[in-house]
């Protein structure tokens, strides 16, 4: 089976800094993927890359047998890869209902004019909308807070809101940009749990960046680790724990004396 | 549900209030105030205009003075009859294609919209790639190029002179319709999946881009109607005004409209009209300080009423950032908070009294 | 076109251009700090310009020390706009937009009080000989402003540059304008220093005044905003933040509008138009400017 995300050789360049060098990910159907690195690994840069955010200096990066670099961010999330933000960005100053039903506006059929006119099939439309955003904010558990403003949620439950928010445009494949950044323990084990109920209810291929590591190896089917822009190991859980590569990234090197 | 019946009720009342004050005003004001009333109506249809792009999108435009020209010359040119045309186009005489255009005054005002809403597409594609600053310098440019085109191109807008003798067209009700109208649209707009893609655009770019909102397709949505409104704006400016020239439309029209927007609070359909009667009213208002006050013994200085008024401007943006709206709209709720508040503050008042007692 | 003439319009050009370079470097300087437009740039320009139409006039033989005194006072207005209009929305930490419509707020109501103070009648600019008179060189006539503002501009570009780069405050101001929290971090006095770049701002743009009065002599309170709006162009088609950019720019500016209007005399009342035309085709090739560097926003 071919694979539903891969990178072939992707590499970025800012001016002389070479933020992602080489990078080949391959992302199967249904799997859940981590990408850890330590700070300034290139994690999020290429999560730009994928979504569109910056396009490659070289490489190709494929969805679905279909090449997406050099395409922009909105279209590529009209093909169904979706994400979180590592510093949260929500529409702050909009409701916690219409965060979410902005997402679902990439799916939307009706003309502006009928739009704006109220045609009953636009009503129709905006309607369906409406339940699916509000079934989207039931599942994450948000659906009290419907009519707030996303800003004034505590942090736990807008990281979740921005994942209901990324639901919304119906992607394949969700990106999540440390998402258990800043919660304690406990959260986080809800948070594990939460990643595998909404990959099997939404039949998701899952990306997450994370520092968790407890989370991470909980959760991951494979886990590739970066630093400095390159790829240092991947593999399952059990191998990237006993990888000496990964070890030295994280620790550094044992200091012989 | 009550609740909700008692809001339809209100709202009756108050189309009811309206329009009772409109017979009101229409039986007893005087020419003056029915002008400042019209022109009131106008700027609000303009100040919409900019809230349109600088208030729900977040984009900072400064094109409206251009765009008004634009509908303003178009209605001119449609509503003056051939024989005055002929006669006000002195130094190049008009073409007689030109001379002969003619169409009733509401046609004419659509197609100065129209027109208005075409330059607004054709300038969107170069400058609505442009971050923030750029973009307000960028679209004040275009104000000033359409103004310069129109000094110039003597034997189409028959230059620095101007047009004149433009038949009157406008009068409260008029201008009342249409602004309800644009007002409507606005409103409707902003509760339908697009409105709220522009929202998004606004809180912010790249979320929305992530979220599959093509950007450039919707600030240019939100452009063209801008120019639309505008270009609406500026011909009934001209019917209303009855002679037009290149100076009307300076780019410090586009500031006079940014204070009511500002003053009324961005992103807000009520909060712009409030912002365009009470500019529109304090500059007659404040017309006094231009004139000698003996009794103080003022000199009356021409032109302080402005200095005053771009004070004004400042002061809000410093100290009053979010103007009287927010980004909120008038709502009964909103009128019954508001009360509340009051009653809150004035029944905390005795009690403190009591305490200092 | 004789060579005669050619080399007359290229020296028309390098006036021009060194002209809107010194004006444009304002720009520059305090969209460099501040990531702000100055929109009321080209009202302490045209302030400028009262001063010196009000020192100069006092007495003509000390022209000198008036223009110090002009510059003196130019400065400290800008440095006053800044506390008003710009210093308490940073404090507020008010959004970029907010700056803006202070900046625009600022710039009209300088304009509206030039009005006031000075009447929108326009007023002659003092002439003195020592600038305006003809000189001969060669085949070609000119004004004696045609050597001295290109040397007076590399002159002022050049105190500036080593002021940016070899001195303490300049370090400061790059650092704020690299980041200014960070900056304010480690103990840079960040207030005091954008004060100091406007202030330094403000001062090149009295330079500018005075030598564009002595050129254009007509002033009236809306004379800046034409060669404001240039100036801002001149400094974005440079690479807006960049001193360097900012006299490239200007350069570039005064030459195209000089030529065009030499070469297409019909044109000529069309030629505002141009700067405006350049803007949108530079931020649409090479956004960034023609040396400026890129700044991306993080995501």
């Amino acid at each position: 089976m071919a694979a539903l995300l891969e990178t072939k050789d992707v590499t970025i360049r800012f001016g002389g800094l070479v933020a992602v060098n080489l990078l080949n990910i391959n992302v199967n159907d249904g799997e859940i993927v981590a990408i850890i690195g330590p700070n300034g690994a290139g994690k999020t840069t290429a999560f730009n890359l994928i979504t569109g955010v910056y396009a490659p200096t070289e490489g190709d990066i494929i969805f679905d047998g279909v090449k997406i670099n050099g395409k922009r961010p909105d279209q590529i999330a009209k093909m169904g890869i979706a994400r979180t933000f590592q510093n949260i960005r929500l529409f702050k100053d909009l409701t916690v209902l219409e965060n979410v039903l902005i997402a679902t506006h990439l799916n939307v059929k009706t003309d502006f004019f009928s739009s704006v006119l109220h045609m009953p099939y636009a009503m129709k439309e905006e309607k369906k909308m409406n339940d699916l955003a509000c079934s989207l904010l039931e599942e994450t558990g948000l659906i009290q807070y419907k009519d707030d403003i996303a800003s004034s949620l505590p942090y736990g439950l807008q990281r979740r809101l921005e994942i209901a928010r990324a639901l919304a445009t119906r992607p394949k494949i969700l990106l999540l940009d440390e998402p258990a950044a800043g919660m304690n323990p406990k959260e986080s084990v809800d948070l594990t749990e939460f990643i595998r109920e909404i990959r099997d209810k939404f039949h998701l291929t899952i990306i997450l960046i994370e520092h968790h590591m407890q989370l991470v190896m909980d959760i991951s089917d494979r886990i590739y680790v970066l630093e400095y822009g390159r790829t240092i190991a991947k593999g399952v859980p059990a191998e990237i724990q006993a990888d000496p590569a990964v070890i030295k990234a994280y620790l550094g090197e044992e200091d012989i004396n | 549900m009550d609740k909700k019946k008692l809001h339809i009720i209100l709202d009756i009342v108050a189309i009811a209030a309206l329009i009772g004050f409109m017979f009101w005003a229409n039986a007893s004001f005087n020419q003056y105030n029915k002008r400042i009333f019209n022109t009131c109506c106008i700027y609000a249809i303009c100040a919409l205009s900019m809230n349109m792009v600088n208030g729900f999108t977040g984009l900072f435009s400064l094109g409206q003075p251009g765009f008004m020209a634009i509908g303003a010359y178009i209605t001119a040119v449609f509503t003056v009859s051939t024989a005055d045309k002929i006669s006000i186009y002195k130094i190049i005489p008009i073409s007689d294609f030109m001379a002969n255009l003619s169409a009733p005054f509401p046609v004419a005002l659509i197609l100065g919209g129209l027109v208005a809403a075409v330059f607004a597409f054709l300038i969107g594609f170069p400058v609505l790639r442009l971050r923030g600053d750029y973009l307000a310098i960028a679209t004040l440019g275009f104000s000033e190029i359409i103004r310069i085109c129109i000094t110039n191109m003597q034997g189409i807008t028959n230059g620095p002179t101007g047009i004149n003798r433009i038949p009157s067209h406008i009068n409260m009700w008029v201008s009342l319709l249409i602004l309800a109208a644009i007002v409507i649209f606005t409103l409707a707009m902003m509760r339908t999946t697009y409105g709220r893609a522009l929202l998004a655009i606004r809180e912010d770019e790249v979320a929305a881009q992530a979220m599959g909102i093509n950007l450039f397709k919707h600030k240019m949505l939100a452009f063209v109607l801008s120019g639309f409104m505008a270009g609406i704006g500026g011909g009934m400016l001209a019917s209303l005004v009855g002679a037009i020239g290149p100076d009307q439309f300076k780019f410090t029209v586009a500031y006079e409209i940014l204070l009511m927007v500002v003053l009324g609070g961005q992103g807000s359909v009520s909060g712009s009209i409030a912002g365009a009667f009470i500019v529109r009213i304090a500059l007659e208002k404040l017309r006094f300080l231009d004139e000698p006050i003996p009794a103080i013994g003022y000199p009356g200085i021409g032109g302080m009423r402005m200095v005053v008024f771009s004070a004004l401007l400042m002061l809000v943006i410093i100290l009053w950032r979010k103007g009287i709206f927010g980004n909120k709209e008038l709502s009964w709720d909103g009128i019954g908070g508001f009360f509340k508040l009051l009653g809150s503050k004035l029944r905390r008042k005795p009690r403190n009294k009591e305490v200092a007692e | 076109m004789a060579w005669s003439d050619l080399l007359q319009q290229l020296c028309n050009g390098l006036l021009l251009g060194s002209l809107f370079a010194l004006v444009a470097v304002g720009y520059t300087m305090v969209y460099g700090i501040l990531r702000l437009i100055n929109f009321a740039h080209c009202d302490i320009f045209m302030m400028g310009m009262y001063f010196a139409f009000f020192f100069v006039a006092k007495d003509f033989r000390l022209w000198p020390l008036s223009f110090i005194a002009v510059i003196a006072a130019t400065a400290v207005l800008g440095v006053g706009l800044e506390k008003v209009a710009y210093s308490t929305l940073r404090r507020q930490n008010a959004p970029k937009i907010s700056m803006l419509i202070s900046a625009i707020g600022a710039s009209y109501f300088l304009e509206n009080l030039a009005t006031v103070i000075f009447t929108a009648k326009p007023k002659t600019f003092p002439q003195i000989p020592f600038f305006v008179d003809m000189m001969q060189i060669g085949s070609v006539r000119l004004q004696r402003l045609a050597v001295a503002v290109p040397i007076i501009t590399v002159i002022f570009v050049c105190i500036l540059l080593f002021l940016i780069n070899k001195t303490k405050s300049g370090m400061a101001m790059r650092a704020i304008s690299k980041d200014l929290d960070t900056a304010k971090l480690m103990g840079i006095n960040v207030n005091g220093t954008i004060s100091f770049t406007f202030a330094i701002g403000s001062a090149i743009a009295a330079v500018g005044a005075i030598l564009w009065g002595l050129k254009y002599p007509q002033i009236s309170p809306l004379v800046g905003v034409m060669p404001g709006l240039k100036c801002f162009i001149a400094a974005v088609i440079g690479g807006i933040g960049n001193v360097k950019g900012a006299v490239i720019g200007g350069l570039l500016l005064g030459f195209i509008e000089v030529m065009a209007v030499a070469f297409f005399p019909e044109i000529s009342a069309y030629k505002d138009i141009f700067s405006f035309v350049l803007l949108i085709i530079i931020l649409l090739f090479r956004p960034n400017g023609l040396i400026g560097e890129k700044i991306a926003e993080k995501v």
